[in-house]
């Protein structure tokens, strides 16, 4: 179990790393679309719903550090809005049918818009001044859109990663009402 | 005990927070750099394949080609020797009278060819990865540009790789001056550049300006970063305000940034001495 979980764990970060990489250098969709989609909310979203606390703080920590080492924003600056982010799916898991693509994608969206907001917020406070007018709600729009098409991309991606190397958990016994109806594993 | 240890974690990602924050900018800098270290297998991998599909388009493209090429090359290069033939004697000109002024001489500063190596994942810098960094002579601030003309300047500095500010960033600021009339102004990022990162916005020009679209502007060389007549752009609208004390220009810059893979830095250690008029 405890390997499985490391595994786990190992594998959304990688992801995270891998992710921050390509946004970094795969550029077309700036090219096409005039905004970079961030993977980061994605991997929240997908860890919240699938993985533990751990995983989640930890993606949040590591995964903020390593966006901002590429970036001109503060060391970090990320890191707190990813982790509230997640922790609202985190507290509200049971309401969410996670099976459902569509649950997915209005998840994956609405962190993707959140997180850059919170950002913004951030560097706004914290006396930066970033390149901001009426383009950036499209940028904005585009980012969040493409967070939640990721998001549905992600799903399949590492649930077959995790499960390569797992056995699949037994189906059965005695499941509460809610869980059933989310999704969640016994 | 689930909720304390939400509380747990929270506090842990809120304090890790606030400490990186608040870390003074050289430490952080210098954090950073370091940790460029953890992308160094995939930057590896990917110079490693842009190699690999470098090597198969050489083998792919014909002889004829490139043997064209090399003509061309051949010829320019000519051309080059002979205005730099012409040009050596200018310059021992030069030297003399400086020398005659009691000016001080210009320098020659050595620079190095950079890989552009990735791009700001942030929507609001306008920044690029170079793969030289501080064990390469690269410091903060040094001028980058290519052959078209500026591109910014050296932003953060890790051991192998450092970050560019773009002209046009809010981190970039460049005073330059209108090569036609010899005004001078800073130039900043306008509302526009967001949409169209070639456009920027030329201000402090005076209200009864005579620059006007297709002037040329070039760094004036005020201010300790950028040394004197660096192409930057080219004014397409003059803003002429009459009930205003100054006049804005759209400037389209010389360089498109999302078109580069190799800049050059230039690698001085006297910064007063690399802005000699």
């Amino acid at each position: 179990m405890s390997t499985l979980f490391n595994f786990h764990a190992l594998v959304i970060l990688l992801a995270a790393l891998v992710g921050v990489f390509l946004e970094s250098t795969f550029t077309l969709p700036r090219e096409l679309l005039g905004a970079q989609i961030n993977p980061l909310p994605a991997l929240v979203i997908y860890t919240a719903l699938q993985s533990n606390l751990t995983t989640l703080t930890l993606l949040a920590i590591l995964g903020a550090i390593w966006q901002s080492t590429l970036s001109a924003d503060p060391l970090g600056i990320a890191m707190a809005p990813l982790f509230f982010a997640g922790m609202l799916v985190v507290w509200n898991r049971s309401h969410f049918v996670r099976q459902q693509w569509f649950a997915r994608f209005v998840l994956g969206t609405a962190a993707s818009a959140l997180v850059p907001m919170l950002v913004l917020f951030l560097l706004i406070t914290l006396g930066h001044e970033p390149l901001l007018n009426w383009f950036s709600l499209w940028q904005w729009l585009v980012t969040a859109v493409g967070g939640g098409l990721l998001t549905l991309a992600l799903f399949p991606l590492l649930d077959w990663a995790k499960g390569a190397v797992t056995y699949r958990a037994v189906q059965g016994g005695y499941r509460f009402a809610h869980e059933r109806a989310s999704g969640d594993e016994p | 005990m689930r909720r304390r240890s939400y509380q747990f974690a929270a506090g842990i990602v809120l304090a890790l927070s606030l400490i990186l924050l608040s870390l003074p900018a050289p430490t952080a800098a210098r954090l950073k750099g370091a940790l460029t270290h953890s992308f160094a297998p995939l930057f590896g991998m990917q110079h490693g394949l842009q190699k690999l599909s470098g090597t198969a388009v050489d083998h792919a493209l014909p002889r004829a080609a490139l043997l064209r090429e090399l003509d061309a090359l051949a010829r320019t290069n000519q051309l080059l020797r002979i205005q730099v033939d012409q040009l050596r004697g200018a310059g021992v000109e030069n030297i003399r009278l400086r020398a005659q002024l009691n000016l001080k001489q210009r320098p020659n500063s050595p620079l190095k060819l950079a890989r552009v190596i990735g791009r700001d994942p942030a929507n609001w810098w306008r920044a690029i990865t170079i793969d030289l960094g501080s064990n390469d002579g690269l410091q903060p601030d040094q001028p980058v540009w290519v052959a078209a003309g500026l591109v910014g300047r050296v932003y953060q500095v890790g051991p192998n790789q450092s970050q560019v500010s773009l002209v046009g960033d809010p981190a970039c600021r460049v005073s330059v001056k209108v090569r036609e009339t010899g005004e001078n102004g800073i130039l900043t990022a306008g509302p526009f550049t967001t949409f169209d990162p070639k456009i920027v916005h030329l201000h402090h020009l005076s209200a009864d300006t005579e620059s006007a679209p297709e002037h040329t502007v070039v760094t004036s060389g005020l201010g300790e970063i950028f040394p004197p007549d660096i192409p930057v752009g080219t004014i397409v609208e003059v803003d002429r305000n009459l009930s205003t004390l100054q006049t804005t220009a759209r400037v389209k810059l010389a360089v498109d940034a999302s078109k580069l893979f190799e800049v050059w830095v230039m690698v001085a250690t006297d910064k007063r001495a690399m802005n000699t008029p």
